[in-house]
């Protein structure tokens, strides 16, 4: 991605209201202070076209090319039809769990085995929900090459417990916490926060002194509605 | 006859077709056809997703947002947001339990009117499902656009509501002029394609007749399709 499109595309997040004031518990169950709702990115065609484009760029540079494009369920199967569309690659999708009935498996869609696949997602938090997804696709007889996600959270290159495989992503959380911060659209008090929750997440988990700091600088950030 | 050319494209999909039966639901079926098999074949599914936004246009449909319903409905739905530059978003069967807590997905307004979309409808329960849970969402519904319908009275008597809740229900063909072109395109044996039709019109009737399974099983045993287990031992 360019620098010019990066920050073409930080507007755009930035408009699309995704950084949002927590406590939340995400779905990986971990409690964030800040949170992303980054599903609402999805309602703007403009970034839809942005995100098949530039995440397809990525995936057509990879060495080797891959046969297939899979999304997880849910928030991946946008992102992959995305880039399945601008690539022309095949795309299917991955299920967390089977749907009991139906014509319905843990794949869907038309794959052969031993195909390479790129595994798609809207985001990369701490890699537990990708790692499910490629031990799935494994046993399916397919070979998962890398994964690429619109915003990696925390910058993390590797999936963990399949460190040979590389994660390629758009733009990450700090990225866009400094885009906010830069746009005076988040509060400096806000940023530190944050960026000290992303460098580390799991010490936000359990450290008191930690939250005692968000209890005091909520009133600060309830000031920021994330317009 | 641009209708005829989809369904003729759409049949030359391998694999969409599957003669073998598969148990469902609502039991076991003697053929189906996979519409997730679509999504793997980008220039089909892009003459698709060209079909529904031009019958949305034919169709006057007016709508604040493309709702994909979970899970088939996000891809078409999500395609067809590009290809019409109106909003997306999606919806789950069950509200999500962690993160934002919403059935709905997306950046959506309470007051918003929507077309909800799946890839096919047939006693459209999960659509009325969906439709509830929009609802609550503040958000409402007043289309259903889909890319085939079942043609059974059986399940299209289960249909009244949507009428009754003025909702308007769109579609590009019907499952039985889906099957009568698997039968054209894919050069089936006429008694293969009388039977497959049979259970288009008339799905109750299959029912533990034995008879009428036998004479499907009987006719795909022909093109070297093994039935599965499940089948020898319901008979």
């Amino acid at each position: 991605m360019t620098p010019t499109a990066k920050k073409r595309f930080l507007k755009k997040l930035a408009q699309a209201k995704i950084f949002i004031l927590g406590p939340k518990v995400a779905t990986t169950g971990a409690r964030c202070p800040v949170f992303l709702d980054q599903r609402r990115m999805f309602s703007d065609p403009e970034i839809l076209k942005i995100i098949g484009q530039e995440l397809g760029k990525i995936i057509q540079q990879l060495k080797p090319a891959p046969d297939l494009i899979a999304g997880g369920e849910t928030a991946g199967l946008p992102v992959a039809t995305l880039v399945s569309l601008f690539t022309n690659c095949p795309m299917i999708y991955v299920r967390k769990e089977a749907k009991g009935h139906g014509i319905s498996n843990l794949v869907e869609g038309q794959y052969h085995q031993g195909a390479k696949v790129v595994l798609v997602d809207d985001a990369f938090s701490f890699g537990q929900g990708k790692r499910a997804f490629i031990t799935t696709l494994k046993k399916f007889g397919l070979k998962v090459i890398a994964v690429a996600v619109v915003i990696n959270c925390f910058e993390r290159r590797r999936v963990p417990g399949y460190l040979r495989i590389p994660v390629y992503w758009l733009v990450s959380w700090r990225e866009l916490a400094l885009y906010l911060n830069q746009q005076q659209l988040l509060s400096h008090d806000l940023l530190e926060l944050t960026l000290d929750f992303l460098k580390n997440p799991s010490v936000w988990q359990s450290d008191k002194k930690r939250w005692e700091w968000w209890q005091r600088v909520k009133p600060k950030l309830d000031k920021y509605d994330g317009k | 006859m641009i209708k005829d050319q989809l369904l003729q494209t759409v049949c030359q999909v391998e694999n969409y077709l599957c003669l073998s039966p598969i148990l469902t639901s609502v039991g076991p079926i003697p053929f189906s056809q996979d519409n997730r098999i679509l999504f793997s074949h980008p220039p089909v599914f892009r003459q698709i997703i060209k079909a529904l936004a031009d019958k949305m246009h034919q169709e006057k449909l007016k709508v604040d947002f493309l709702v994909g319903a979970e899970t088939a409905g996000i891809p078409i739905a999500a395609a067809l947001s590009l290809e019409t530059d109106i909003p997306f978003i999606y919806v789950h069967k069950k509200r999500k339990q962690k993160g934002n807590m919403s059935f709905g997905q997306g950046d959506f307004e309470k007051g918003s009117v929507a077309c909800l979309i799946d890839d096919v409808i047939s006693a459209g329960r999960t659509k009325k499902l969906l439709i509830n849970n929009l609802q609550e969402e503040g958000i409402k519904v007043c289309d259903i656009l889909v890319i085939w319908a079942v043609s059974a009275h059986f399940w299209t008597k289960e249909w009244g509501w949507i009428r009754r809740n003025g909702l308007r229900l769109h579609y590009l063909f019907t499952m039985e002029e889906l099957t009568s072109a698997q039968i054209k395109y894919r050069g089936l044996s006429p008694q293969l394609g009388k039977t497959m039709l049979d259970f288009v019109r008339f799905p109750e009737t299959w029912q533990g007749n034995n008879e009428k399974w036998r004479k499907y099983i009987h006719e795909i045993e022909k093109l070297n399709i093994k039935p599965p287990k499940f089948i020898s031992e319901l008979l």
